[in-house]
């Protein structure tokens, strides 16, 4: 079984997406041989309030039984208490995905401390979406830096207690990541020779799929040097126990 | 099927376990690789490497070509800072008695510069190709450092060589159509991430004959690399063409 935990799907101005409906989004991670995807809406990146898109997301994903929402939350917008309890309620993967960098503010800021306790009390993981494109490639006038690694370990080390996943670190930022904080988990979607992290049971299949070519995490993942059983540990394993999966 | 990997920096004296030089032969046989350009450690000594250094990394190449003539081909990698001399020399050393079937350069000097010129004239006359560094960068430009319109311009002044365009994926839409009228550039697909829809755009724009599949090893893995022209939705033909028919074509063998 493979479940992907890094899907987007949505409009984004500088790249045509083949997935551009959720039909072939479904059909085409089916072919892929993905089993299930965690799936969030690039509208909720940009769109001030996120909420909007994520309500529309999760009445679009009634209908696929594959495609599982993972709302995006701003938490420096006032309501994000009251939306997060309900996404809470709503959803079956038990986290939610932030964008610090799109939606400005810094992970060392008050307002990540309040939404670390309230995912905490409801034993919810936390996403970081490190990058969403290669930052040298940017749009001109449209230069969002990559999340830092140095902040995610801070955070991470400061609330041990709960479990960070970031998706798209580089091979570097991920194996520096995962040795210097023991919460902190990574999907493969950047990841060059997944073989070069030491520990697989920081590590979950994420495909950044339609961003990245889906084929590429799924070549990674069957040509990896890696024993069977940790195959099946990145493939599903990890994303069953942090996300909460019953599946 | 032929896969030839276009764009690669290996270097033997690397203790990294993957660049162990038989390793990296059974590695690519896994991926069905056949044979693997070398276009040598190019910033092992910097942007703009001495004469020391160039011919160190030369050196490098040839000994891995030596020791699997039927998987590696060579490429003499040079700076058109130094001496027109010692560029020569090299060039003898490398393309004329070692046998390496192109030239790379990478960003001592842009791409516009006349400096290049005693190179690409030697490129004309030796009938190799020339793979040329390109990027389109928003963030880290090196100084010097070409982009697709420096390419172009190349293009132009040399209609008859025939000239590879590194990192399509860097290149990126713009970068496609900056070279989509100069029939002598040719585009290979290494660099970045492999982000989706950039390898259907260029063969819609240029056509699959002008593209080649390139890897960047050891900084990129065969996996992800190869991942974006397996994942493309083109035909298959087309797939053939930029997995190594292309390649097979320029290099002459």
């Amino acid at each position: 079984m493979l479940i992907d935990v890094n899907v987007s799907f949505g409009y984004w101005p500088f790249q045509k997406f083949q997935q551009n409906t959720l039909a072939k989004l479904s059909k085409h991670l089916t072919a892929e041989g993905i089993s299930l995807a965690l799936v969030s809406l690039t509208e909720a990146v940009f769109y001030p309030d996120s909420d909007v898109y994520n309500k529309l997301l999760f009445e679009k994903l009634k209908s696929y039984s594959n495609l599982m929402p993972l709302m995006v939350l701003n938490p420096s917008l006032p309501n994000w208490k009251e939306t997060l309890e309900r996404y809470h309620n709503l959803q079956k993967a038990k986290a939610i995905k932030i964008f610090p960098n799109y939606h400005n503010y810094s992970l060392s800021s008050a307002v990540i401390d309040d939404l670390i306790y309230e995912l905490a009390r409801r034993k919810m993981a936390l996403v970081i979406q490190m990058r969403m494109e290669d930052e040298r490639n940017q749009y001109s006038l449209l230069k969002v830096a990559d999340v830092k690694v140095k902040e995610i370990i801070k955070l991470a080390n400061r609330f041990s207690e709960i479990p960070i996943i970031v998706l798209c670190s580089e091979s570097s930022e991920a194996v520096s990541l995962i040795k210097n904080a023991s919460n902190i988990y990574v999907d493969i979607s950047f990841v060059e020779f997944i073989e070069m992290i030491d520990d697989f049971n920081k590590v979950v299949f994420g495909s950044h799929t339609p961003f990245l070519y889906t084929h590429s995490a799924i070549m990674k993942i069957r040509n990896a040097d890696v024993p069977e059983k940790d195959l099946n540990t990145i493939m599903s394993g990890n994303a069953c126990r942090l996300f909460k999966l019953k599946v | 099927m032929i896969i030839i990997d276009i764009h690669t920096h290996f270097y033997v004296r690397d203790k990294k376990k993957i660049e162990s030089i038989d390793k990296i032969v059974q590695l690519a046989k896994r991926f069905g690789i056949e044979k693997i350009c070398v276009l040598g450690d190019v910033t092992r000594y910097g942007y703009d490497p001495d004469e020391d250094g160039i011919r160190k990394i030369n050196d490098s190449t040839i000994s891995m070509v030596r020791k699997y003539p039927n998987v590696f081909i060579g490429f003499c990698f040079l700076n058109p800072k130094n001496s027109k001399k010692f560029i020569y020399q090299e060039i003898e050393r490398c393309v004329i008695k070692e046998g390496f079937k192109g030239i790379k350069l990478e960003v001592a000097v842009n791409a516009r510069d006349k400096r290049l010129n005693p190179i690409i004239n030697k490129a004309e006359e030796l009938n190799v190709v020339v793979l040329h560094h390109a990027w389109y960068k928003t963030v880290g430009k090196v100084f010097n450092e070409s982009d697709p319109s420096d390419i172009a311009v190349l293009a132009a002044r040399f209609p008859k060589v025939k000239i590879i365009m590194a990192h399509l994926t860097g290149c990126g839409i713009r970068g496609v159509l900056e070279i989509q009228s100069f029939p002598n550039v040719y585009v290979d697909t290494s660099g970045s991430q492999p982000f989706s829809g950039i390898v259907e755009y260029a063969v819609e724009k240029i056509g699959a004959r002008r593209l080649l599949f390139g890897s960047d090893m050891p900084y990129r893995d065969f996996s992800s690399q190869l991942g974006r022209i397996y994942g493309a939705k083109i035909k298959e033909s087309e797939r053939r063409l930029i997995l190594g028919l292309n390649a097979q074509y320029l290099l002459g063998f």
